[in-house]
């Protein structure tokens, strides 16, 4: 049997398991929290127990983060280079030898209670995008718990913009239906579903010619977007075995936002075009784009997670025994960074966007379990994806509290013994000045940063630019506090069995 | 313009680990204490360190008469390490104040550590007088009423009281033993000071050395590894410490002093009827 056919191909939690299986999925949930809080115990644990041990482990860990940061660095700065060169590239002229007429891309635009402003500046850009817009077909998803307010902002959106593309379809996902999570996800998936009987089944639009792009609905489309990505699909051997990964950058209100929610927004950018040059690490974030016949062979995105962003590339990769991954494209989108009325609100704002990314770790036992469910699957490709993935939770939860915490633990717990040695009197200066030689490389990150800074407002003078390269020295802190801590928090839930629910980002714009 | 190839990324991944593997036990080594010794080939030794606490700003710290440190008020103590094990002679010095200094061991991957301490060469003694309205606290003409100096009344009656015998303060107990101070550790071994213990080793006690009886004695205010001693020819504060002899500074030379410590951060000397408070 296919694995998509599975009863067990689009669980959500444990819970939705029974028997055997359940034990095993719950198990599975509990590991990566686990695993973290273990690691974190151990090395207080040592510190205590046996320092000079604690102080080797240490040491040894400052270094691997020292190299893994150059190491990702040659990454960024690689894949920075790609994408000025795929932004100043003429995909126009590309797409041009290629036989593309045929190609539809049906974009679906999810929304909530998002402002009139959000929802229009997104359609806007789609409009000045260079496609021809006939081939587009807009799919505006509103949810009915958001109101009447939201179905009034759909009719109006479609009052004036409809006739600027192919087909303009608006739809408003049901409430409170049994078995799905308010979501995304949910949205998402009534909206699709609704757009291939209303406009492509209606129009006799092959499957296979559909592109889909789904987008947040702050999204704002850089012009050349789509041809690329038409090139992509057009060009790559097998596009029904790939999604496509544009790098999000959060520009739509840098210039309004906090240097707090900057510094978090910038690096993670930064961490997705990391990713970019190392595919094999990379599932699908947020807005990006993947051909409808994949989407429709597993029933499109679950309606019963958080991450679905992430999560249907999962439901890809297993349904396709492990023959399916992500294509980065290296061309951005822009997004809104976090920002709320008051410096406090965006402060929470912050934290509670990174705990909704990091929840991202339920996948992983929707994967492992995947792994032991599906033969199918290689054992190779079963072993490198655990090991990655797994680490990849596991570094994002420990690493920062381990560095920038945990480096002076031996000293404080230690005892008089360990304290009179010159090992303990090395330690704190040690890990110090890997520190500071790490964050040399943040010079890197804002050149970077400044180089795809929309131009400055008139009305923000000469010290809101000096103020965007200063912001990196609050790294050390965001990557503990909007990092390392929300992580850890949405593990500990997962962990608990406290599942979370879908928290939608309030996009607020000054 | 294409990715990162993997025959590149594999390239990097394999330099990097090659870093690690060499980087991590030489960097455990050196934090260790390890050095090369470039006189015996390259050899590897082991070395020792030293940290120096002064309390002080201003204060130059010299190691075998070389200085490494003039402490700031940031910073007022030292640590010298890649030291090869054996003798080290530490001075702490400051223009008017007196010196410091000690003979301390270094001991291959161990920090020895000390504290020091630079009283003024001259204290200044503020005469707290008898009475309010005369210098001199002799007896006024009859046409006045002599009005007593209430502070002078409570630290005359502070030396109307006896000294002790014994003095414990967080575990370190001092006994007075027919004019000879021992102090003893009464604590947990784990959490024994530094100057009981050389390398490893630990003793319980420690005898003040001085040169005639010790008459009082009571715990320097703030430091309980000093000592203030009432000898015969003068009042002065003595560390605990002797790993090499201890040092000895003078609060005020000359018989017939006496001293207290009020509240355990005021020192007063009493001559005859005269008390003064102590600026060190």
């Amino acid at each position: 049997m296919n694995y998509k056919n599975t009863p067990y191909f689009k669980v959500g939690r444990a819970a939705d398991l029974s028997g055997r299986d359940r034990v095993i999925y719950r198990m599975l949930e509990i590991m990566p929290g686990l695993l973290s809080w273990s690691t974190l115990l151990l090395v207080i644990f040592l510190s205590i127990f046996a320092p000079i041990a604690a102080a080797y482990f240490i040491i040894a860990f400052d270094i691997y983060w020292l190299l893994k940061t150059i190491y990702l660095s040659i990454h960024l700065r690689h894949n920075w280079k790609r994408l000025k060169h795929n932004m100043q590239t003429d995909w126009q002229a590309l797409v041009s030898n290629l036989k593309h007429e045929h190609i539809v891309h049906l974009i679906i635009l999810p929304f909530y209670n998002e402002s009139i402003e959000v929802v229009e500046s997104c359609l806007k850009a789609l409009v000045e995008t260079a496609y021809d817009k006939k081939k587009f077909a807009i799919v505006l998803a509103g949810e009915e718990r958001a109101g009447i307010d939201a179905r009034e902002l759909s009719k109006e959106m479609k009052a004036k913009y409809g006739d600027k593309f192919g087909y303009f379809l608006t739809t408003t996902h049901p409430k409170d239906v049994k078995g799905e999570l308010a979501g995304k996800g949910s949205n998402s998936t009534y909206a699709i579903e609704e757009a291939r009987k209303l406009v492509l089944d209606k129009n006799n639009i092959p499957y296979e010619h559909v592109i889909v792009s789904v987008f947040d609905v702050d999204t704002v489309v850089y012009t050349q977007y789509f041809l690329c990505v038409t090139w992509h699909f057009l060009t790559t051997p097998e596009p029904f075995k790939v999604s496509f990964q544009p790098v999000p950058f959060y520009n739509n209100n840098i210039w309004q936002a906090p240097a707090l929610s900057r510094v978090v927004a910038g690096s993670s950018t930064f961490w997705q075009m990391m990713q970019q040059e190392r595919p094999e690490k990379l599932a699908t974030f947020s807005s990006h784009s993947v051909a409808f016949k994949s989407l429709y062979e597993v029933g499109y995105w679950q309606k019963n997670v958080v991450s679905e962003d992430s999560r249907i590339f999962w439901n890809l990769f297993l349904a396709r025994n492990g023959d399916y991954s992500v294509l980065p494209i290296s061309y951005p989108v822009s997004m809104d960074a976090n920002l709320a009325p008051t410096f406090f609100g965006t402060v929470v704002q912050v934290y509670k966007q990174l705990r909704r990314w990091t929840y991202g770790v339920e996948n992983l036992p929707y994967i492992l379990f995947g792994f032991i469910k599906n033969p199918k699957i290689p054992f190779w490709t079963k072993f490198k994806t655990t090991l990655v993935q797994i680490e990849g939770f596991w570094s994002l939860a420990t690493n920062p509290i381990m560095i920038f915490l945990l480096g002076w633990l031996p000293v404080i717990l230690g005892g008089y013994r360990f304290n009179e040695t010159v090992l303990s009197y090395n330690l704190p200066i040690l890990t110090r000045n890997i520190m500071i030689v790490a964050m040399l490389g943040l010079i890197m990150s804002s050149i970077i940063f400044m180089a795809f800074l929309p131009v400055r407002p008139k009305n923000k003078g000469r010290f809101a630019s000096f103020s965007m390269v200063l912001q990196w020295v609050l790294v050390p802190f965001t990557i503990v506090v909007f990092g390392a801590i929300p992580a850890l928090d949405a593990q500990t839930r997962l962990m608990f069995g406290k599942y979370m629910g879908f928290w939608v980002t309030p996009k607020h714009r000054k | 313009m294409n990715p990162l190839s993997k025959n590149r990324r594999r390239a990097y991944l394999l330099f990097f680990s090659v870093v690690f593997v060499i980087c991590v036990p030489i960097f455990i080594l050196y934090a260790k204490g390890y050095r090369f010794d470039i006189n015996k080939a390259f050899q590897i030794s082991e070395t020792g360190g030293l940290y120096i606490n002064t309390d002080q700003s201003g204060i130059s710290i010299y190691v075998n008469g070389e200085i490494v440190r003039k402490t700031s008020i940031i910073q007022k103590s030292v640590f010298v390490q890649s030291l090869k094990p054996g003798t080290y002679q530490i001075s702490v010095s400051k223009d008017t104040f007196q010196t410091w200094n000690k003979t301390l061991k270094v001991f291959p991957e161990i920090v020895t550590e000390a504290r020091s301490f630079s009283l003024k060469t001259e204290p200044v003694l503020t005469e707290i007088t008898k009475n309010l309205n005369s210098g001199d606290g002799s007896a006024t003409s009859s046409s006045k009423v002599a009005v007593k100096n209430p502070e002078y009344v409570l630290i005359n009656a502070l030396f109307a009281t006896s000294t002790q015998k014994a003095l414990k303060i967080r575990n370190i107990l001092v006994k007075n033993e027919s004019g000879r101070l021992h102090v003893f550790w009464t604590g947990e071994n784990d959490s024994i000071p530094n100057y009981f213990c050389e390398s490893s080793v630990c003793k319980l006690e420690i005898i003040i050395n001085s040169d005639t009886d010790v008459t009082s004695f009571d715990f320097f205010p703030g430091r309980d590894d000093l000592l203030i001693i009432r000898l015969e020819n003068g009042v002065y504060v003595s560390e605990i410490d002797d790993r090499s002899p201890q040092n000895m500074q003078n609060i005020v030379l000359g018989a017939g002093y006496d001293f207290r410590v009020k509240d355990g951060s005021e020192i007063y000397l009493k001559k005859d009827t005269k008390i003064y408070s102590v600026v060190l």
